[in-house]
């Protein structure tokens, strides 16, 4: 990997906002972290261990106290909201929550077609990447499903079209924040596959979190350990599995040992 | 920062048919009704009113007559000319002011709740202050010096009226940031503009309907109010001005009163009434939860009348042929169809299953919880040598919670978050015993269950999702129960908090001597801590068993696929399982097995008639057709084929 990195943070601090404890702590303490080009990087860490603010921070939505955010050679702080608004074009969110994050007033076809509206996309030219990118998800037939609103979809079929938005974005970094834990079981393969096409087909950056290690060892090539706000373990996904360093590593593959049987 | 609750959406709620309940329905029309007499009066005064109302046609004082329907005032002006035009001039300041009143109100509310800061401030003290001006008072002292025409009046009125709505709407606009739609868009790098108007917006129009219609009822009354004082607009009739007339001729004294003050006096009624009807509906329409307690209706729950079969011995819970079906509108939804299910004293039992499999809904009718419009049509629950279904709703209340426990789903919402936890648990123990041991009973248990002496009388707020959980177990636990069932416990909890619950329940039930039924969809961490274990689908139970017998070697083409579904820790780093197709819709099952459309095995007997649960010996059985086939053996779906929408 000569080129140069995607992402960069180093000592990146961020505070609790008012909603949080008070007291000075701190949300991310210190955290320095490299994300090199089409690579799937895991996040992995307990509950209230600062994933989802690292994950905010990285698009720019949180201002870290202190520290930098560099998305491909840009230093983010300091930039003003608005040209913050346009690197965040080249950056795509995906949520968790499937039910949520869909606006239930509007058509698949208008909600898989909003990063072109927002960028400026002339209307005619939406269409077939839609079509394009609903198909590549299995929504098919495209021309019914794209009529279709969120409450007439599964959860599974929600996360796909949160899916084909993100390949219509044709993004350079993917953030996926925990997008299969709400889904059931039987439906998690298949958007497990379809983050991973965003860096096999699409070429995107990925960075994924999650709080089972077992999840992030499927789908990461690398695992990034973050507790109690700074990043305590880094490195390729086997190799913090079987040859973990920290403690707190230790501690959650203990857990996600216990939490399963041998199966099968 | 912190998981949400996750609730995988269980669909136990009926296809609802429309959103607002028949009261609300039937008295909207009313409301309706009016609104158009009201109107259509408005509209067509010159039509239907032979007289203009502001000029004298005839003697004074006449009395109702062919030729002056309501007769006429005390200068002979025509009576039901004015009522009729007096109907156009509260309809257009009515809707004039309330859409103004809205129109401000909505613009300070999205520059208030979106835009934040200085915005913020600044607006919502200028509506703290419009808020406690009084209405009316200000409304006439600015007409003495801007004159009383009707577009001032109504401006006025306006002007007094955006307030309530826009911190109504702010608040609403709080809220609706914190969606998730909202947060995309901005993650997407929409503009602030962008997605005020396209996603914020579009949210609050339910609020602002209901709003408007309000800001209409008072501007209508302010308007004959101010009229009826004198001080309208003095060239326009309108009903303010018609009491205010037939006050000052003494109408009342004499029989005038009749056709001079009761006219106008109900037409105002009407105007208001119809209003209200109609905002009550809209209301309901916003906030379809209303609608529940309106629709809602005390139903008696038809009793077995046969005999049941004696509870069979060494078991702790016999539920046999259980079926639960929902009905409220739309298609009848068979959450549950009929379940056999045995906890057998000294061995825990595992209910696995996905959303729409119906496991909470099982769990929910064994303590007679079935929430409305649901309800048990069949089966029998034995526990203690009797059937719960037959004992009556008294008996089985008091059988829960003492006998057997219920922890709740959703540790975030089970809690009441105005009260301490040791409060709400010791209210809990209060049902059997003394004020002063419940206490020390739950002093003792919150211990037992890993929340330290220093915090029992935090409230919940200032709990982890998983110390919540604690409590619920606390809770559930403290009146000494024989059977506890667990509802979904470690949903939403990440893994390290996921097995120091399950560890602590074990730790319970070995303790405490208890039986237990925990439900869940992590079906790895349930495997690894019960002994028996049943998979639900559809409502069914489509296999069931000792755990290491049905995860070894499982059966039921489903309990297979779903098992290759969930991630290995330490095996091949190889590609997840698939289940094809989407989850069972409730209220369309097709008419052989429900698992048949998803089914890699299916077969012609599937699709034609329902496999049972067949026993394969050792305390095992499956329903499925090719239960005994070696091909479920080696079933393992892609989930490249099932993502391009071509499942084998």
């Amino acid at each position: 990997m000569n080129e140069a990195p995607l992402l960069e943070l180093t000592g990146v601090r961020v505070a609790f906002d008012q909603k949080g404890a008070p007291g000075g702590t701190l949300a991310l303490d210190g955290v320095d972290l490299t994300v090199h080009r089409r690579e799937i990087v895991a996040l992995v860490g307990p509950s209230g261990a600062g994933k989802t603010t690292l994950a905010r921070t990285i698009l720019g939505m949180v201002r870290p106290e202190a520290g930098e955010v560099t998305f491909d050679g840009q230093p983010l702080t300091g930039l003003s909201q608005r040209r913050l608004r346009h690197l965040r074009r080249r950056m795509h969110l995906v949520f968790q929550d499937p039910y949520s994050s869909l606006h239930p007033g509007r058509r698949v076809e208008w909600l898989v077609a909003e990063p072109l509206a927002i960028a400026g996309t002339p209307r005619h030219e939406r269409s077939a990447a839609v079509t394009e990118a609903l198909a590549e998800v299995g929504l098919t037939p495209v021309e019914t499903f794209r009529r279709r609103h969120p409450h007439q979809l599964s959860g599974g079929q929600r996360q796909r079209v949160a899916l084909a938005r993100a390949i219509v974005a044709r993004p350079d970094l993917v953030v996926a924040d925990e997008p299969a834990s709400m889904l059931d079981a039987s439906l998690r393969a298949v958007i497990l596959e379809l983050v991973k096409r965003l860096r096999d087909r699409h070429g995107a950056t990925v960075v994924f979190i999650t709080h089972d290690l077992a999840l992030a060892r499927h789908v990461a090539d690398r695992i990034v350990v973050v507790v109690g706000g700074r990043i305590v373990e880094d490195g390729p996904a086997d190799e913090v599995v079987f040859r973990p360093r920290h403690e707190a590593t230790v501690e959650l593959l203990d857990a996600s040992r216990r939490a399963r049987t041998a199966l099968g | 920062m912190t998981t949400p609750a996750v609730l995988l959406p269980e669909p136990v709620e009926p296809a609802a048919g429309s959103r607002v309940s028949r009261p609300a329905r039937i008295l909207g029309m009313v409301g309706l009704a009016l609104l158009a007499l009201v109107v259509g009066g408005a509209l067509g005064a010159s039509v239907i009113a032979e007289h203009p109302p502001e000029r004298s046609v005839g003697s004074p004082f006449l009395s109702p007559s062919g030729e002056h329907w309501l007769g006429t005032d005390d200068i002979g002006r025509d009576l039901f000319a004015q009522l009729l035009h007096g109907a156009r001039v509260s309809v257009s300041v009515g809707l004039g002011a309330a859409v103004l009143a809205l129109l401000v109100g909505t613009v300070v509310a999205l520059l208030a709740g979106y835009r934040g800061g200085w915005w913020d401030v600044v607006l919502m003290r200028l509506v703290d202050l419009a808020l406690t001006l009084p209405l009316l008072v200000l409304v006439l002292v600015l007409t003495a010096f801007l004159g009383r025409s009707l577009p001032v009046i109504t401006l006025l009125i306006a002007g007094v009226l955006w307030a309530r709505p826009a911190r109504l709407l702010r608040s609403q606009v709080l809220k609706v940031r914190e969606l998730g739609h909202v947060a995309a868009a901005e993650a997407m790098g929409a503009s602030s503009t962008r997605v005020a108007l396209t996603h914020v917006l579009p949210r609050l129009v339910p609020l602002m309907s209901s709003q408007l219609v309000r800001a209409a009822t008072v501007a209508v009354v302010v308007q004959a109010g101010i009229a009826f004082l004198g001080l309208g607009d003095p060239d326009r009739v309108s009903w303010g001005t018609m009491l205010f007339f037939a006050n000052s001729s003494n109408a009342v004294l004499t029989e005038a009163w009749k056709w001079w003050v009761l006219p106008p006096g109900f037409a105002l009624g009407a105007l208001v009434l119809g209003l209200a009807l109609v905002s009550y509906c809209v209301e309901e329409w916003a906030e379809p939860r209303l609608a529940r307690n309106a629709g809602r209706r005390g139903r008696r729950r038809p009793r077995p009348t046969t005999e049941a079969e004696p509870q069979t011995e060494g078991t702790t819970l016999e539920v046999r042929h259980l079926s639960v079906r929902f009905e409220g509108g739309g298609r009848p939804v068979e959450a549950v169809r009929d379940v056999d299910l045995v906890v057998r004293r000294g061995r825990t039992m595992g209910l696995a299953g996905e959303s729409g499999s119906g496991k909470s809904t099982l769990s929910l009718a064994l303590v007679g919880l079935v929430p409305d419009p649901g309800r048990v049509v069949e089966g029998e629950v034995m526990f203690g040598g009797r059937d719960l279904r037959r004992i009556g709703r008294t008996s089985v209340a008091r059988v829960r919670g003492r006998e057997v426990a219920l922890v709740p789903q959703s540790a975030m919402n089970a809690l009441n978050p105005a009260r301490t936890i040791h409060r709400q648990v010791a209210e809990a123990a209060e049902l059997t015993c003394p004020a002063a041991e419940a206490r020390a009973r739950t002093g003792e248990l919150l211990e037992r269950v890993g929340i330290p002496a220093g915090r029992h009388h935090d409230y919940p707020h200032q709990f982890s999702g998983g110390m919540r959980q604690r409590v619920l177990i606390a809770m559930a636990l403290v009146n000494d129960p024989r059977l506890v069932i667990a509802d979904e416990p470690v949903t939403g909890l990440d893994v390290v908090n996921q097995v120091t619950i399950m560890e602590l329940l074990g730790g319970l039930v070995r303790e405490l001597d208890l039986d237990l039924l925990i439900i869940s969809h992590e079906l790895p961490l349930l495997a690894r801590w019960v002994d028996d274990l049943a998979i639900m689908y559809a409502g069914e139970v489509i296999e069931r068993g000792p755990v290491d017998q049905l995860i070894g070697d499982p059966r039921h083409p489903y309990t297979k696929l779903l098992l290759s579904s969930f991630p290995d820790l330490y095996g091949p780093r190889s590609r997840l399982g698939a289940v094809p197709g989407e989850p069972p819709d409730l209220s369309r099952l097709p008419a052989g097995c429900s698992f048949a459309p998803r089914c890699p095995c299916v077969g012609p007997e599937c699709t034609a008639s329902r496999p049972v649960l067949v026993e394969l010996g050792a305390g095992r059985a499956a329903a499925c057709f090719c239960a005994g086939d070696e091909r479920v053996a080696d079933l393992f779906v892609d989930p490249v084929a099932v993502a391009e929408g071509n499942p084998p």
